[in-house]
C-alpha cells in the first residue's frame, strides 16, 4: 500500500511498485471455473489472494467485469472458459427507448451488487496492505455496453444531441455508482476510456462531444480516478486529461511514448503502464526480463511511474514464470 | 454513355467524394453521389471510378493512421449509402467470381469492424455472406462450400478469441479445401500483433478495413489459380 501511495504522491517507495491485470488469472491459479469466478464474490477474493501470494503484485482488483454493466442495462452476457465474460447482446437497440426507460440501480441491478460485494470483501481481506482498485468503464464508454459500439458510434456521429441526452441521463447512475464504489472500500477507481482512444475518435470529436462528460465524471468522484487507455493510445489528448479533477494517475497504452506522455502531463502526476499485455503468452523469461528492463529505463527517467501491463487481462496461457520475471525485474530495477 | 465522361472528370469527382467522406459529411456525400449518378447515367462507372478510388484513398489514409475508427465508420456508412443508391434500380454491383463468407469467430461479439469490412467489400463488388457474431468454425467452412466462396474472412478483437480461428484452418485442411478456399483474418488484435495471423494459420491479414479488398482480391486470385 505504502509503495503505491508513495509512487502516486511523488515520494520514493521502498521498491518499485508493479501491477499486472490478473483477474482471470486468479481463477486459473485456483482452477476455479470462470463462470464461478465472475459470479461468486468468495471465489473472486480467493483469486485475488492467490494472485498476490503468487506474484506479489502491488494493487488488487476489487472487481473488473464490464459485462455487469451491460447486464444491468438489460443486455445478455456470455461466460467463457479462458477469458472474462463479455456482452453478447446489448439491452437496447434504440436510443429513444433507452431515454424513456428508468435507469438501473447502480448498487443492486444485475451483478452490480456483486461487484460491490467483491470490492468490500477484497478490502476487508487486504485492508491497507495492498490497495484495492475498482475498474469501471468511463462514463462516455458506458453506452457501448448499453447499445453496442455500432449504435453508439452512429449516435455520436449523426445524432450528437441525442448522444448528449444519453450521457446526461447517465450522470446520476455514474455519480451514485462511484459513491458506492468508494463507500465499499476502493482506494481508487480505474476508468477505462475506450472512446478517447486515438484510433477510435478524432481529438475534435472527443473534445466536443465526449470530454465535457468525462470532466463531469471526474469532478463528481469522491475519490481518485485513474484514466485508462483501454488498449489504444491516448497521448493525443493528454493535455485534456492533465486538467481533469480528482485525477489520481494516467494509464498509458503500450504504444504511447512515456517521454511524450510525461512532457504533456507535466510533473507530479503518476503515469502507469505500459508493458504490452500481448507480449506475455509464448514469451520466454530472458526476453521478458529484457523487455521489462528496457521499459523501466525509460519509466524511471519519467517518474512518478507504476509499472503495469497494458490492456485487459493477461491471457491465461501466459506462464507463471514469465509473469514472475516481469514483476521481479520491475520491482528491483535500479535498486541493485 | 460512359464514354462521354472523361477520366479527368471521374478522378475529380472521386477526390471530391473522398473529401466529403473523411470530413464525415454523410448527407452531402449522398447528395453529391446522387448528382454524379444522374450525370453519369452509369452506376458501374460511379462505383468503379468514383466510389472505389475514394475508398482506396480512405484505406491508405487509415493505414497511415490519419483516420480514426469513427471517420472510417462514417466512410463505410457513406459507401453503403451510395451502394444502395446505385443498386436500387439495377442488379449491377456484385460479381459472381468474387464471393466471400465473413463473420466473427466463436466467442467474439465485436461486430463493428466486420460490418465496416462488409460495406467496403460490397462497395468493391464482392458478394458477401455475413454470418454475424460467435460463428463456429464448421459454419464458416460449410457456408463457404455452399456458396462457392473463395475467401473466408474471420474477425476477432481479442487475443483469446483470435486463437479460436485455428479451428477454421484445421477444418479447411481436414476437408482438403485449403487450395480452393483462402482464410483471411482481421480485427484489432491482428492490427496490433500481425504475427498472430501466422499463429492461427491465416493466408493473409489486412491492417484495417480499407485494405480488405486488396487482400481478398489477392486471395481470390490464389484460390482460382490453384483450382484452375
Amino acid at each position: 500500500m505504502e509503495r503505491v501511495m508513495a509512487a502516486m504522491s511523488s515520494k520514493e517507495p521502498d521498491m518499485n511498485p508493479v501491477f499486472a491485470v490478473l483477474g482471470v488469472y486468479g481463477g486459473k491459479l485456483l482452477d476455479i471455473p470462470l463462470a464461478t469466478l465472475y459470479q461468486d464474490s468468495e471465489a473472486w477474493v480467493a483469486g485475488q489472494k492467490a494472485v498476490v501470494d503468487t506474484f506479489g503484485i502491488d494493487i488488487v482488483l476489487g472487481f473488473f467485469d464490464h459485462s455487469r454493466v451491460a447486464e444491468a442495462f438489460g443486455g445478455t452476457v456470455v461466460f467463457f472458459e479462458n477469458q472474462a465474460p463479455n456482452m453478447k447482446k446489448p439491452g437496447f437497440e434504440d436510443v429513444e427507448h433507452f431515454l424513456d426507460t428508468p435507469l438501473p440501480d447502480s448498487r443492486a441491478s444485475g451483478r452490480l451488487g456483486l461487484s460491490l460485494e467483491c470490492l468490500k470483501k477484497c478490502r476487508e481481506h487486504f485492508g491497507d496492505t495492498v490497495p484495492v482498485a475498482a475498474v469501471v468503464p468511463g462514463l462516455t464508454a458506458i453506452p457501448v455496453l448499453i447499445f453496442g459500439m455500432e449504435l453508439w458510434m452512429e449516435t455520436i456521429l449523426f445524432e450528437s444531441e441525442k448522444a448528449a441526452q444519453v450521457l446526461e441521463k447517465l450522470k446520476p447512475f455514474w455519480k451514485d455508482w462511484l459513491a458506492a464504489i468508494f463507500e465499499n472500500g476502493a482506494h481508487f477507481t480505474i476508468t477505462t476510456e475506450g472512446m478517447a482512444e486515438k484510433s477510435i475518435t478524432t481529438r475534435d470529436l472527443y473534445l466536443n462531444e465526449l470530454h465535457p462528460f468525462t470532466e463531469f465524471a471526474y469532478e463528481c468522484s469522491p475519490g481518485p480516478l485513474i484514466f485508462h487507455h483501454t488498449g489504444g493510445c491516448i497521448n493525443h489528448i493528454m493535455d485534456l486529461i492533465a486538467r481533469l479533477p480528482n485525477l489520481g494517475a494516467v494509464a498509458i497504452g503500450s504504444k504511447d511514448s512515456i517521454e511524450e506522455a510525461r512532457q504533456l502531463l507535466g510533473p507530479g502526476t503518476t503515469l502507469i503502464g505500459n508493458m504490452d499485455n500481448l507480449a506475455f503468452p509464448n514469451s520466454q523469461i530472458g526476453l521478458m526480463k529484457e523487455r521489462t528492463n528496457k521499459l523501466c529505463a525509460t519509466a524511471h527517467a519519467n517518474k512518478p511511474f507504476i509499472l503495469c501491463t497494458s490492456g485487459a487481462d493477461l491471457h491465461v496461457e501466459s506462464s507463471v514464470d514469465v509473469i514472475q520475471c516481469y514483476i521481479k525485474t520491475g520491482k528491483s530495477y535500479g535498486r541493485n | 454513355m460512359a464514354d462521354r465522361i472523361p477520366a479527368s472528370k471521374t478522378s475529380a469527382d472521386s477526390k471530391k467524394l473522398y473529401g466529403l467522406m473523411v470530413s464525415s459529411q454523410r448527407n452531402s456525400s449522398l447528395q453529391f453521389a446522387r448528382a454524379v449518378i444522374e450525370e453519369y447515367q452509369d452506376n458501374n462507372l460511379v462505383l468503379s471510378k468514383v466510389l472505389n478510388p475514394a475508398l482506396i484513398r480512405v484505406g491508405r489514409a487509415w493505414g497511415k493512421r490519419e483516420l480514426t475508427l469513427s471517420q472510417s465508420f462514417v466512410c463505410a456508412k457513406i459507401a453503403e449509402d451510395i451502394l444502395t443508391e446505385c443498386t436500387a434500380s439495377t442488379e449491377q454491383g456484385s460479381n459472381e467470381d468474387m464471393v466471400a463468407v465473413i463473420g466473427n469467430i466463436e466467442d467474439d461479439y465485436h461486430s463493428l469492424g466486420r460490418k465496416i469490412v462488409a460495406n467496403y467489400l460490397k462497395a468493391s463488388g464482392w458478394t458477401i455472406h455475413d454470418l454475424g457474431n460467435d460463428v463456429p468454425a464448421e459454419d464458416f467452412v460449410d457456408s463457404a462450400q455452399e456458396t462457392g466462396a473463395s475467401v473466408i474472412g474471420v474477425s476477432a478483437m481479442m487475443q483469446t478469441t483470435a486463437l479460436n480461428i485455428s479451428k477454421v484452418r484445421e477444418l479447411l485442411d481436414e476437408r482438403k479445401l485449403s487450395s480452393s478456399i483462402k482464410l483471411a483474418v482481421g480485427g484489432a488484435v491482428f492490427a496490433w500483433k500481425p504475427e498472430l495471423a501466422d499463429t492461427v494459420g491465416a493466408d493473409g491479414t489486412a491492417e484495417h478495413a480499407g485494405l480488405a479488398n486488396d487482400l481478398f482480391i489477392q486471395l481470390n486470385a490464389a484460390a482460382k489459380e490453384t483450382t484452375r
